[in-house]
């Protein structure tokens, strides 16, 4: 295992807007992931859980604290540099897929390699196709597939660059429970199998249950977290995470 | 079954006027051009006027207006058919809450009609302005009587403007009848990936380029034979120039067919620069479709511009025709009408590459996300829509140059008796120059504009 850390993130703030309408959607959320772990963060809408992935994986800038993945700070980084080291080091799988429309299957999953000016080894995407078991659809285009298909598609262009971190925004929010627990076990594997990073943000409790621990965020702050969860554990936190929230606004 | 109505309509506009800019802005310009003719034409038919002035006015305006009113309603048409593409999620969105086809193309078809009323209204003024300035350039030239006063003719003027209207509508209909002829999960499903079936060019569409290219040349032979044997020194320069412009028309019908193949045979050369090229060379292949609404106005530049230009080129090489059928007077004019119209039309050709341009990089917003959120620094992303305008650029300037051989050609061998007029290439240089820049150079404003949108905005993942 690698000494740094996967993912660290330092007191991030993110306000939105200016003056009296301003929000906070994150309040000093400190958070370190280590190599291979897999770390679900829920909370309730707008407590921040996709601001926090978005920092994290370099698509939004925080307003205030610091981010660095595999030991390398993101932040204060030019829109350039942040794209470049984003599409080395992080992978992201987004609830809405976000394929290339006019590119294939195995281009897509290429993509990010040629991108970067790395070299293209045909092998190593059909591989990354492969484990995601989409051997055969390797030549049909996005809208030739189902959406199963195209978040497992999304799911081996996040990988195949091995990044240090595998950032998913509600990967199963859009499919239907048979692909969703494909993908899910899809993520799970990845970790055990290849010592992946994933950090993942859900809804749904059933999803979270494949992480090894969840972090709870409500109004822009980190209030709990749970190892080993279970579908049951998680499902009675959330609901008192409910209680919580309401506790705040009072 | 009734669909929205008009109060529906125009707050569907006012609530988000930028995807209606390029449709505005083509069924003005179009009611500008064609009405401006219109006016000539009304002078000419007015009570006051004589015979032989009557015949001049007459015979310009709709032989000359006739052609510029054909390249109007192709581009207006081809503009208005991407503007229904841009909305093809938000078609798949209200089908899903209930609309049924026919309601969705009445809304459609109603915000057209209110949305054309307003432009080709405002466009009255600028065409009669227009038409009397062209009216006032004949009279110089001392075509018609110098004391024959310029008519506005609001009749005419409004019935040009009307004509706009209808083909801009049939067009709406037509690209409606597209977007809505599915399941409505189907077209939500499309707008979300943007629409990456190709459609096959319709029969239609292939019988009409082939009956285009027929009549284009049957003119060129025209040119060459019966027109050739004319006692009016003229006359074959009434068909040549209708051939390049219906060589010009075939070639636009087939553009996306043409885009294909240019990227095919161009992919080597796109590949060499890097992966904008490569993405380039993919997006002009599957998705021409798109890509062929900007190829249009760039072969009716380039086949257009060039055909008249060199028209004019070889007459003025040719040995004088002066004598009792042709004063010098004549001569000028016919010489500064030509340019009038290159002018008019290349300028609008010129703003309607612009227009498409531009409604194409909004239509594409959130597939620049996209490939944003896949890796691609801003930069890739308009180095690969820069290559992409070129492409078109050089396939509009090649196929619009062997459209305007159509008319260059036969009227070579016709004055001058060589297949190759030895008159200068400035004009190639000049017309080839503006087509490229005007492609790429707006093309490359509106992409840079679309970077300063975050790549997450873009693709719809936070408002």
């Amino acid at each position: 295992m690698r000494e740094t850390a996967a993912l660290e993130v330092h007191d991030l703030t993110k306000t939105y807007g200016t003056g009296a309408g301003a929000v906070r959607a994150l309040d000093g959320v400190s958070l370190v992931l280590g190599t291979g772990s897999f770390t679900a963060v829920m909370g309730p809408s707008g407590s921040g859980k996709s601001t926090l992935l978005n920092c994290a994986a370099g698509l939004e800038r925080p307003t205030e604290g610091t981010v660095a993945v595999g030991g390398e700070t993101l932040t204060a980084m030019k829109e350039a540099a942040m794209t470049r080291l984003r599409r080395e080091r992080v992978g992201f799988v987004f609830q809405g897929f976000h394929l290339v429309p006019y590119l294939t299957a195995e281009q897509n999953v290429a993509l990010p390699l040629r991108l970067m000016g790395r070299k293209i080894r045909r092998r190593d995407v059909r591989a990354a196709l492969d484990l995601v078991g989409l051997a055969e659809q390797v030549d049909r285009l996005p809208s030739q597939l189902s959406g199963g298909q195209q978040q497992r598609v999304a799911m081996a262009r996040a990988m195949v660059t091995e990044p240090a971190l595998l950032c998913a925004d509600e990967p199963t929010g859009q499919l239907d429970t048979r692909s969703a627990r494909e993908v899910l076990g899809l993520l799970r594997g990845s970790v055990d199998r290849a010592g992946q990073t994933v950090l993942m943000v859900t809804h749904d409790a059933v999803a979270a249950s494949y992480a090894d621990q969840v972090v709870f965020l409500v109004d822009g702050q980190i209030v709990g977290r749970m190892s080993n969860p279970t579908v049951g554990a998680v499902a009675t936190q959330l609901a008192n995470l409910d209680e919580l929230a309401l506790g705040g606004a009072r | 079954m009734r669909g929205p109505g008009i109060r529906a309509a125009t707050s569907s506009i006012r609530s988000r006027p930028a995807i209606f800019v390029a449709g505005f802005v083509s069924m003005f310009l179009g009611s500008v051009v064609v009405g401006s003719f219109a006016s000539l034409l009304a002078t000419g038919l007015d009570a006051g006027t004589s015979a032989v002035d009557q015949e001049s006015l007459v015979t310009m305006a709709s032989v000359v207006g006739g052609w510029g009113l054909v390249i109007v309603l192709f581009s207006v048409a081809s503009t208005m058919t991407v503007s229904v593409h841009q909305r093809t999620a938000e078609i798949g969105l209200i089908r899903a809450l209930g609309a049924v086809p026919r309601q969705m193309r009445r809304q459609l078809t109603t915000e057209t009609a209110v949305l054309g009323a307003v432009a080709c209204l405002l466009a009255v003024l600028p065409a009669t302005l227009l038409g009397r300035r062209v009216f006032s350039l004949v009279q110089e030239g001392g075509m018609v009587t110098p004391g024959l006063q310029h008519v506005a003719g609001l009749p005419y003027v409004l019935t040009a403007s009307a004509l706009v209207l209808v083909v801009s509508l049939a067009a709406v209909r037509v690209a409606a009848h597209r977007a809505t002829g599915q399941p409505a999960d189907i077209a939500m499903r499309a707008g979300a990936t943007q629409g990456t079936r190709v459609p096959r060019l319709s029969r239609w569409r292939v019988l009409a380029a082939v009956l285009a290219f027929a009549a284009g040349a049957s003119m060129s032979a025209l040119t060459l034979t019966v027109m050739r044997d004319q006692e009016d020194p003229y006359a074959s320069m009434q068909t040549a120039g209708p051939a390049g412009i219906l060589w010009s028309l075939g070639f636009v019908l087939l553009s996306p067919l043409l885009l294909r193949g240019a990227a095919r045979v161009l992919g080597g050369v796109l590949s060499r620069f890097g992966v904008p090229g490569y993405l380039a060379s993919y997006d002009a292949r599957r998705r021409s479709h798109l890509l062929a609404g900007i190829l249009a106005p760039v072969i009716v530049l380039v086949g257009m511009g060039l055909g008249t230009l060199y028209l004019m080129a070889i007459e003025n090489q040719a040995p004088s025709v002066l004598g009792e059928l042709v004063t010098e007077a004549d001569a000028a004019t016919l010489e500064t009408l030509n340019y009038v119209v290159v002018g008019m039309i290349s300028t609008f050709a010129a703003i309607m590459v612009v227009n498409t341009v531009a409604a194409l990089v909004v239509d594409r917003r959130r597939e620049f996300g996209q490939q944003r959120l896949a890796g691609a620094t801003p930069q890739q992303v308009v180095a690969t829509n820069v290559l992409e305008a070129a492409l078109v650029a050089v396939t509009g300037l090649v196929v619009g140059g062997i459209a305007s051989l159509g008319t260059i050609v036969p009227y070579s061998l016709v004055k001058l008796d060589r297949v190759v007029p030895d008159v200068t290439a400035l004009w190639w240089v000049l017309v080839w120059t503006l087509a490229v820049a005007v492609t790429v150079g707006s093309s490359w404003v509106a992409v840079r504009r679309a970077m300063r949108q975050p790549a997450l905005e873009a693709v719809g993942a936070v408002t």
